[in-house]
């Protein structure tokens, strides 16, 4: 390889890493965030549908309370990642601002006002969904993450065998947060503190 | 009443409410506060910033040694097919995305304010999401 050739190749490695960075960082993160509020629209909208069709009142603390956590969800999206959930954790442990934890109180209590069993298990189903997308936005966004659920994926398989593809990847997701110290209730808070 | 007891109730005249200005957690504030806005458009600069590095140090090492007319036409030249279809098929996948995504966006602005009323005429109390007409951030989000 003489001179020119190895130049040629400097210039068009470093143009094409500039491009896969774009991509990276910017495009595809971009596509992330449209999917992750496409699909919290489409719970939020079953969820309106499901109020509709005379389930659940529009006035009922449950249906209002899921309704604002998803809204702010939807609103704050682009800030749920690894990376900002790390910063967000670090600006609560050096700084004044402080979580608030109102979400499992005023979930617990909304709940219990819904007389209907049925109902109230349809409702934390929908709150379950909601949180998979989450689980799913935080997880996809960040390799180490990424890395970190297929070891407890591989992990669990060899324990307790395939059960059910939803269940093994809401149990991996789960027991991923509860690895790195994510609180799913400190998101809740966060997307309530946001939406109000 | 005693000197210490004059000194305790000035202290205790002071309003407990009133948070003392603390410029070191101010400014880590900001700090997280810039690192999470800007933490993605900073990753992709520095990145930019290495590429036009390689390159100029690239150029300063061939400095003398080839012809600057030479350099420009041999990167030309070796653009080999292989590259060319890749950013070509790239580029055009590139192009079809932005523009299905803009028809999309525009989708959305005509049909979110129909949606909007017609649940508000069955939930006068509906909440919003708060995003845009085109379903993005607002700028005062960011």
């Amino acid at each position: 390889m003489d001179v020119s050739q190895q130049f040629s190749a400097v210039i068009l490695s470093a143009s094409a890493l500039c491009v896969l960075l774009w991509m990276i960082l910017i495009g595809f993160a971009s596509i992330r965030l449209d999917e992750f509020r496409q699909r919290m629209f489409a719970i939020r909208d079953g969820l309106f549908d499901y109020a509709r069709s005379g389930n659940i009142g529009f006035d009922q603390p449950a249906y209002k309370l899921l309704r604002k956590s998803m809204n702010g969800f939807i609103r704050y999206g682009h800030r749920l990642s690894f990376f900002q959930l790390v910063i967000t954790f670090c600006r609560w442990h050096y700084t004044d601002d402080q979580p608030v934890f109102s979400w499992r109180a005023q979930w617990e209590d909304a709940l219990s006002k819904v007389s209907d069993e049925k109902v109230r298990k349809d409702l934390m189903k929908i709150q379950a969904e909601s949180m998979g997308v989450v689980f799913g936005r935080v997880i996809l966004g960040s390799p180490v993450l990424m890395v970190a659920m297929a070891g407890i994926g591989i992990a669990l398989l060899c324990r307790d065998g395939w059960k059910s593809t939803r269940d093994f990847r809401r149990v991996s997701a789960e027991k991923t947060f509860k690895l790195f110290s994510i609180d799913t209730d400190r998101l809740e808070d966060e997307a309530l503190r946001v939406a109000a | 009443m005693g000197k210490k007891d004059k000194d305790k109730n000035k202290e205790g005249a002071k309003p407990t409410s009133l948070k003392i200005f603390n410029y070191r957690r101010y400014m880590l504030q900001r700090s997280f506060w810039l690192a999470g806005k800007h933490g993605r458009n900073l990753i992709f600069t520095a990145g930019v910033c290495y590429c036009v590095w390689i390159i100029a140090d690239a150029l300063k090492a061939f400095a003398g040694k080839t012809s600057s007319a030479h350099m420009a036409f041999s990167v030309l030249a070796d653009v080999r097919f292989v590259y060319t279809v890749s950013m070509a098929v790239g580029a055009a996948g590139a192009g079809m995305y932005l523009r299905e995504r803009n028809l999309h966006r525009k989708t959305r602005e005509r049909l979110a304010g129909r949606i909007t009323d017609l649940e508000k005429t069955i939930d006068p109390s509906r909440t919003s999401s708060q995003l845009t007409s085109l379903g993005l951030t607002r700028q005062e989000d960011e």
